[in-house]
């Protein structure tokens, strides 16, 4: 479904002219401190922090408040991962083009391992940044693709909580959906 | 990371149905057997009606299937156009007005000739071209005739509120499979000239088996009246056991949720033709004999 061409621009993309950088910093200059978890501080700039809904609705009920803002159910690894996909965002809010945002978006999810993927949900969940749940729902949905249930449950670490009996039945029930499955 | 915070996420609703969305239906039925909060919700309806539609990109489906497996298989054959019988219709002008086969539209309303079309109020046309399907609204109806659960498409738009009200309540549905049961097996009685239909009708089970094994010839027919009827009883009814003595007998690669294929099979009564069969001949006859006698009973 959303496979990527080859996209021999992007290098060029990730590198930023410096320029770029310094209108940004320009328009921008304050930084926001935000404390995950695992009591790791992420000095972010104030336009990626907005990405989040869950941080921009913190700042807009305590408006002077301006400590650290803590994100009790956001681990620092995905939380940078998170972080890099909205600094990318950003670009395309002031130059939207559907096309690069699309590559760009799937050369993102593309160079992630599965773990990374899934523990990025429940950060962007959290964090209600709807663009990037999206991309990451689509991802998931495209590597679970025909594959069989076993791969699915290792995928996102879920028990089996059914008995063997209740299985089988259930197995047998949608018999149909299990030819030509995909070997893991 | 924290396997305490990725379980609850992967068994929270939200964040599960947002995947869900984006899987088509054989990937959603096996999530089903991940776990079982995953297939409580794979099976919600929130999951299977747009997983149904989006193949064909319809704009909305109206009306609650009595089976959920209705929503299982999203293939083109659940689908019809519902064509309302006017003075002049003829099963083979219909055929040529739609672009589909004789056979096809037979097939479907199961009908044992080309007469006796204005004793309906619709034929149901098989759809073969599915861009007609595009932004569309189907509604999930019952078919007296078809005897199964089909997504109706309206070329007027809408359907009849008269016939609308009648598939309405799952007992009124039950009725009518059972009528339409009884009627196809009038049928029967009519086709094979008054023989035999006593036994299969009846619970005197024995002699019907034996007499029907020494008229070969009419296999074929009532594999056109009742099978038909008696696989979607065994599906609206919840007798999955016979479903499975069916398909087991048929020893046929069936795709259990597309009741069509099992009004296709015509095996039987070509090997018939070889002289050959006798004995599988003798156990289809068997087969459809028990799987009345076991609804007779069970209704």
């Amino acid at each position: 479904m959303s496979s990527s061409a080859e996209n021999p621009t992007l290098t060029t993309e990730i590198t930023k002219p410096s320029t770029e950088i310094a209108t940004e910093t320009a328009q921008s200059a304050k930084k926001i401190n935000l404390k995950t978890s695992d009591d790791q501080i992420f000095e972010v700039e104030e336009s990626v922090a907005m990405e989040f809904a869950t941080v921009k609705s913190f700042f807009e009920d305590a408006p002077s408040s301006t400590d650290t803002v803590p994100l009790p159910n956001v681990p620092a690894k995905p939380f940078s991962q998170v972080i890099e996909f909205c600094k990318e965002q950003i670009k395309f809010k002031a130059n939207p083009d559907e096309t690069e945002k699309k590559k760009s978006n799937s050369e993102f999810v593309k160079e992630k391992t599965n773990e990374d993927l899934v523990e990025m949900i429940p950060v962007a969940n959290y964090l209600e940044i709807k663009d990037l749940l999206d991309v990451l729902n689509q991802a998931v949905a495209d590597r679970i693709q025909n594959r069989s249930v076993e791969y699915v449950r290792s995928f996102f670490g879920i028990d089996n909580d059914f008995t063997s009996e209740e299985e089988a039945l259930l197995r047998e029930e949608h018999a149909w959906a299990f030819e030509d499955v995909d070997e893991d | 990371m924290d396997s305490h915070v990725l379980l609850e996420a992967f068994t929270c609703r939200d964040t599960v149905i947002m995947i869900f969305r984006k899987l088509g239906a054989r990937d959603l039925a096996r999530a089903s057997c991940v776990c079982k909060l995953w297939r409580d919700m794979a099976s919600g309806d929130e999951i299977v009606r747009p997983a149904f539609m989006e193949p064909w990109k319809l704009k909305e489906i109206v009306g609650k299937p009595e089976s959920g497996k209705f929503w299982r298989d999203s293939g083109i054959c659940k689908f019809a156009i519902s064509h309302k019988i006017v003075k002049g219709d003829s099963v083979a002008s219909l055929a040529v007005k739609y672009s589909v086969q004789v056979m096809e539209i037979k097939r479907l309303n199961n009908m044992m000739s080309d007469h006796g079309i204005y004793s309906r109020e619709r034929l149901l046309i098989p759809i073969i071209n599915p861009n007609l399907l595009i932004n569309e609204t189907c509604y999930i109806e019952l078919d007296t005739y078809a005897n199964r659960e089909v997504a109706v498409l309206y070329p007027e738009g809408k359907p009849d509120e008269k016939l609308m009200s009648k598939g309405s309540s799952s007992d009124h549905g039950k009725r009518r499979v059972i009528d339409s049961l009884k009627r196809s097996m009038q049928n029967f009685h009519q086709t094979s000239g008054g023989r035999g239909m006593e036994g299969w009708a009846s619970r005197k089970c024995e002699n019907a088996v034996h007499l029907r094994s020494t008229t070969l010839n009419q296999i074929p027919s009532i594999y056109a009246s009742v099978v038909p009827y008696a696989v979607t009883n065994c599906h609206s009814f919840g007798l999955p056991f016979l479903y499975r003595v069916m398909i087991a007998q048929a020893s046929y690669a069936l795709d259990p949720t597309t009741e069509f294929v099992i009004l296709d099979l015509d095996l039987p009564s070509a090997s018939i033709g070889r002289g050959k069969s006798r004995n599988r001949a003798e156990q289809s006859n068997q087969l459809i004999f028990y799987l009345v006698k076991e609804l007779m009973v069970a209704y």
